[in-house]
Formats: C-alpha cells, structure tokens, sequence
C-alpha cells in the first residue's frame, strides 16, 4: 500500500511496465498449452470409455466376436438302427390228431402171422415256435432250363 | 457370463489411444489456427460485436498471438500424433512409414496425404520466424499455402481416422470445414477486388493517356 504521493506515483507508473513483462512463457501460451492438454485428457477419456464399453469403432465389435461362444458345427448323422421289441403272448398251438400227425408211423404189414395193424402213436407235437419278425420271403423258384 | 462381455482393455492400446487423441487435438488447434488467421487478414474485425471491441483494442495483438499459439500447439501435437504411434502394437510403424508419405501398409493413400498435410503446416508454420529473411511480401504468398496443409488433414482425419464417423468427431470437423471455407471464399473474393482496383486505375490512366 502506497503511504506516500511519491509513491503512489511510482506504483502507477511501474504497474503497466510489470503487466507487459514477459518472463519466458507468458499467460497466452499457457493458456493455450493448458487448453490444448486439457482437450487432449477429454478425447482421451472419451476414447477410453468407448473402449472400456465395446463401442471403439475398429475394435468394439472385434471384442465382441472374439468373445462368443466358439461356432458350432453341424454335423448330420443317419442312424438307422432301429429294434423294436413285441411283448405278445405265446399261442399255445396244440398238435393235430392221430389221424394225420405227422409223426405217425404207419406199418401195414400184408404178411406175417396173425397179421394185425399196429398203430404206433407219435407223441403230441411241440408248439410251433412264434417269431416276431416277418416270416422270410420265399425262395425264388428254380430256374429250370429246358435241354 | 453371456458371450457379449467386453475384454478389451484401454491400457493395451494405450500409444494408439494416445496418437488418436492427440490427432484429434492437433486438427482442432489446427482448424483453430486457421480460422483466426483468415480473420485476421480479412475487414472481419468489423464484423466483430461491439462489446468484444474494447478488449480487442485492450490487446491489438490478441488475435495474432492466439493464431501463433494454436498454431505451434497444433505442430506439437501433429509431432505427439506421429511418435506415440510408433508405440502401437497392433500397426507397428516404422520412423519410415511415419515419416514418408504413402509407405504405410494402413490406409496408404489417406495416411500419406495426411503425413504431407503436416509437412506442409510445419513448414509454412514455422515461416513465419523467418519471414525477415524470406521477405514479409513473399512470406505472406507463401504462408497463404497453410490452408492446402489444413485440407489435406482434414481428408486424412476423415479418410485414415479410427473416429471419423463418428458423430462427436464428424460433425464438428464438418461444421468447422465450412466456416473455413467461408472464410476463404470471403478472403479470396477480397484479395480479387483488391487486385481489381488497381488494374482499373491503371486503365483509366491509359485512357486518360489517350485522349490528350
């Protein structure tokens, strides 16, 4: 604070001389290296934070990709073994009579002393086995050839 | 965890982000520089509203410091753009393809444009500290050149840059790219009727000359 006229006068005169020093960088280019590094943090930040979210315009949708699940590959595969199992009950097949069992022996002997017919009775017959499956096509005829 | 998860971590591309941003920051200080410097040449200062005048008269020389400012800061970071990509993993550019044009693998032809639009505002930039030498005439023809270096980064931001479509750098380069073209149009329409007036003169002197 200026106490005396003299002094006042010479704070008046030595105050525009001090405003126009220049002392290396001046205020402007500070301020102007402060804006510059200050935009600088900003675009940075902006940059960072689209990446940090997956939205960088080369590398976003890059990320994205390499982070799904490995693609699957289709693979067609024809099984055609198919078994089908029947529960049906056995039908009890009885065997055919006397009269034209198969089995029967018959020995008709003409001759012979006293000469009487025997009749030798096979026993009953076995069940005929049951097959689920389709009786086999039948053979093809033979070819005959005529000489 | 779902199959869009984000793995990508900034630190990784750290010298990328880096050159972008900083690519970023030079084309504004750039196109900064530029537009201050068109209006410094031009009568714009008229045009400039009235309660901004008395801080203009305050600092007659403010608005050829902050062309001088933006324009060194804008060769500084165009320098940052260039070596922090030299740090990059994924491009792995040599001082070569950093350094001369159209020998880059990546976006050959727009980066190179890019790498001569520097060259261009270093090399006109800096003229300025050497105008005494050169000739203050012939500097300003020369200096007026800038702007073909200003266009030329331009096209490599919008034709090489990761963010160029990108809405927040698009616009803005697109807004600021015509008030520069305005300008220059104002600026050459101006130089024309300043080159018109003499040559007027000069016939009516002829003529004058011929009828006596």
């Amino acid at each position: 604070m200026p106490a005396t006229m003299t002094e006042r006068v010479r704070a008046k005169t030595a105050g525009p001389r001090a405003a126009t020093a220049r002392p290396g960088l001046n205020g402007g280019w500070w301020k102007t290296l402060k804006l510059a590094s200050g935009m600088f943090v900003v675009v940075l930040a902006l940059m960072i934070w689209q990446m940090s979210i997956g939205r960088d315009p080369l590398l976003g949708a890059g990320s994205q990709i390499a982070r799904t699940e490995p693609a699957t590959v289709q693979r067609k595969l024809i099984v055609k073994r198919k078994v089908i199992i029947e529960q049906q009950p056995a039908i009890a097949t009885q065997a055919p009579s006397a009269v034209a069992a198969p089995g029967s022996a018959y020995t008709g002997a003409s001759g012979g002393s006293g000469g009487g017919t025997v009749v030798t009775q096979a026993p009953a017959a076995a069940p005929a086995p049951v097959y689920s499956s389709p009786a086999p096509a039948p053979a093809p005829a033979p070819v005959t050839r005529s000489s | 965890m779902n199959g869009f998860d984000v793995v990508v971590d900034p630190a990784d591309h750290a010298w990328w982000l880096a050159s972008r941003a900083s690519g970023v920051v030079a084309l504004a200080l750039l196109t900064a520089s530029v537009i201050i410097g068109l209006s410094l040449g031009g009568r714009f200062s008229q045009h400039i509203p009235k309660r901004l005048r008395p801080s203009l008269r305050a600092e007659p020389r403010l608005l050829s410091r902050a062309h001088e400012q933006t324009a060194v800061a804008a060769l500084i970071a165009i320098g940052l753009h260039g070596v922090t990509l030299l740090g990059d993993g994924w491009l792995h550019p040599s001082l070569t393809d950093i350094a001369v044009p159209f020998t880059i693998d990546y976006r050959p032809v727009f980066t190179g444009l890019g790498i001569v639009g520097g060259y261009v505002a270093l090399a006109l930039g800096l003229s300025y500290y050497v105008r005494q030498r050169i000739g203050v005439a012939r500097w300003k023809r020369v200096h007026r050149l800038v702007i073909a270096g200003w266009a030329l980064s331009v096209l490599h931001t919008l034709g090489a840059g990761t963010d160029a479509a990108q809405g927040w750098l698009f616009w803005p380069v697109a807004a600021s790219s015509g008030v520069v073209a305005l300008l220059f149009i104002a600026r050459m329409s101006e130089v024309g009727m300043r080159r018109r007036k003499p040559a007027a003169v000069n016939a009516g002197a002829t003529y004058t000359g011929l009828t006596r």
